[in-house]
């Protein structure tokens, strides 16, 4: 039944099959109960493919501001200089090619000539050399090659005796795995040490329901997300232009841990200009996408960028020492 | 962005298929600059703004997504032509909603597009499905996009890394059940 009742649901049976159910259902209150529940499921697995959608076309929103625009918070300024610009620059990189060109040049002449004056043979004792004895004729077979974790070692080892006073070049350290940051933690650090929302913030003139946002508000404080998202959401279609209601949404939404969902209303908030409420929304992107690392790397280093590019950001501090900390 | 855009029977064929086919194509739709023209400048002319009208075209790209998905965009139009009445269609409910908070122009001569042949979760449903979803753990929410998306159970598993697609099934079936019981004691009336 339970097949069938999807099929139902799925508008996937034929006319015939259709009338029959529905027939079936007009007799049976039980059964007709039971569909409302499966037609009330697949509605709410629709949103979940909606809200999977929407996160998605966030991201592609980004990918077109990436593809098209400057760098956030630089404007693109078209400068008479521009040409005078690269040929400096052409000059530049000429002149210190030439230099670079003289200094090597230079230590050569200097090395060459002891060498040749001396005629004392080297010995065969770097290690490329060891690890590829040349045969010789009339010479012993060179012993089989050694294994290279050997050789290594020999290599890392201080020579206890040095026949010939050629430098050995320094093996560098091996390469240190750092271990990641733990991205969870930084970004609940950075965040509850910002005040995003002021929990004694009263309406702006233009919120048409200064009491609505106050009940929002004090949801919010009290921890109460889902109660205020919803008056949120009322406020915002009453007046989908409203900056404050829209702001405290987005940390709602933050706060109970959807900070997927949180994307798209910081989004438009740091897309309104450079005021106070932008600038608190490109420092919470920041972090909602440092949520979300390592996937959305590229995303946060554009907003981090966007934030060390203006030393008046009112987060340019954090955004530095941020940045830091993830070693960027 | 570029010209080469995939053909209408590509795009359809891809949303019907689901996974990553459907992301491509759904992409490859939201990508088109004459699209986002087009509907820009209806909502512009309409009293929207660019705010606006981004919103709806992203409103108009669920809808679309959704009639494909269920047959109901049978292919007697162009996509793209589709697209925009879903979108203009969907401008006109938009300034009837704001109609009821603030003064709507009643004056004003609008050229309603036709309503297109969409259910849309009104705002009342879709917060009570809302709530109950988000009594739901966000493994099942992941497991249950992927099923309404028609990804198979082998796919399934590959993406939530179960052992075998047996075990996506089973999940499934559980996470199901546990939806319609939430369903069933929240919110039918």
């Amino acid at each position: 039944m339970e097949e069938k009742i999807d099929k139902y649901v799925r508008n996937a049976m034929n006319a015939t099959e259709k009338s029959a159910f529905e027939a079936e259902m007009a007799k049976q209150a039980d059964l007709a109960a039971t569909v409302k529940v499966y037609q009330a499921e697949y509605k709410a697995m629709d949103l979940l493919v909606e809200t999977d959608l929407k996160l998605k076309m966030s991201n592609w929103e980004d990918e077109i501001t990436l593809m098209n625009a400057p760098p956030i918070g630089m404007t693109v300024k078209k400068s008479p200089y521009k040409r005078l610009y690269w040929a400096l620059s052409a000059a530049a990189i000429l002149v210190l090619g030439l230099v670079g060109w003289w200094f090597l040049k230079a230590p050569t002449a200097v090395l060459e000539t002891p060498v040749l004056a001396k005629e004392t043979p080297t010995k065969p004792n770097t290690p490329s050399q060891s690890m590829n004895p040349i045969p010789k004729p009339g010479l012993p077979k060179p012993s089989p090659r050694v294994d290279i974790p050997k050789i290594a070692e020999q290599e890392s080892r201080p020579p206890t005796k040095t026949p010939t006073p050629l430098p050995v070049p320094n093996k560098p350290p091996p390469p240190t795995r750092v271990p990641p940051p733990d991205y969870q933690a930084l970004a609940a650090t950075y965040y509850n040490n910002t005040e995003f929302i002021k929990k004694t913030a009263k309406p702006s003139k233009q919120a048409p329901m200064g009491i609505v946002y106050g009940q929002a508000l004090d949801s919010y404080t009290s921890g109460q997300y889902q109660e205020a998202a919803k008056l949120l959401k009322t406020l915002l279609k009453a007046n989908p232009n409203e900056v404050q209601s829209r702001e405290l949404l987005a940390h709602t939404l933050y706060k109970s841990g959807k900070h997927a969902e949180a994307i798209p209303y910081l989004r438009r908030l740091a897309g309104a200009g450079s005021n106070a409420s932008a600038q608190r929304a490109d420092w919470a992107l920041a972090l909602a996408y440092l949520r979300q690392m390592p996937a959305q790397k590229t995303l946060l280093t554009q907003y981090l960028n966007k934030i060390n590019a203006n030393p008046r950001h009112l987060y340019h501090a954090q955004a530095k020492r941020l940045a830091g900390d993830l070693g960027f | 962005m570029s010209g080469n855009h995939l053909t209408d029977e590509a795009l359809t064929g891809a949303i019907r298929k689901g996974g990553q086919a459907r992301e491509a194509a759904l992409k490859d739709i939201y990508l088109r600059a004459g699209l986002r023209e087009t509907v820009l400048k209806y909502i512009l002319e309409h009293g929207g703004s660019r705010q606006d009208a981004q919103d709806v075209f992203q409103e108009a790209l669920l809808i679309l997504d959704k009639s494909i998905r269920e047959g109901r965009f049978e292919g007697r139009s162009m996509v793209s032509t589709y697209f925009v009445g879903i979108a203009k269609w969907h401008w006109v409910t938009v300034r009837r909603q704001r109609s009821r908070f603030t003064t709507y122009e009643a004056t004003e001569q609008e050229s309603l597009a036709d309503e297109p042949d969409v259910q849309v979760i009104q705002e009342e449903e879709r917060t009570i499905l809302q709530n109950a979803l988000n009594q739901l753990g966000g493994r099942c929410k992941e497991l249950l996009t992927y099923y309404q998306l028609d990804y198979s159970m082998q796919e399934i598993a590959q993406k939530m890394q179960y052992e075998n697609p047996d075990v996506a099934k089973k999940e499934a079936y559980r996470c199901r059940n546990r939806l319609r019981d939430i369903l069933t004691t929240n919110i039918i009336d």
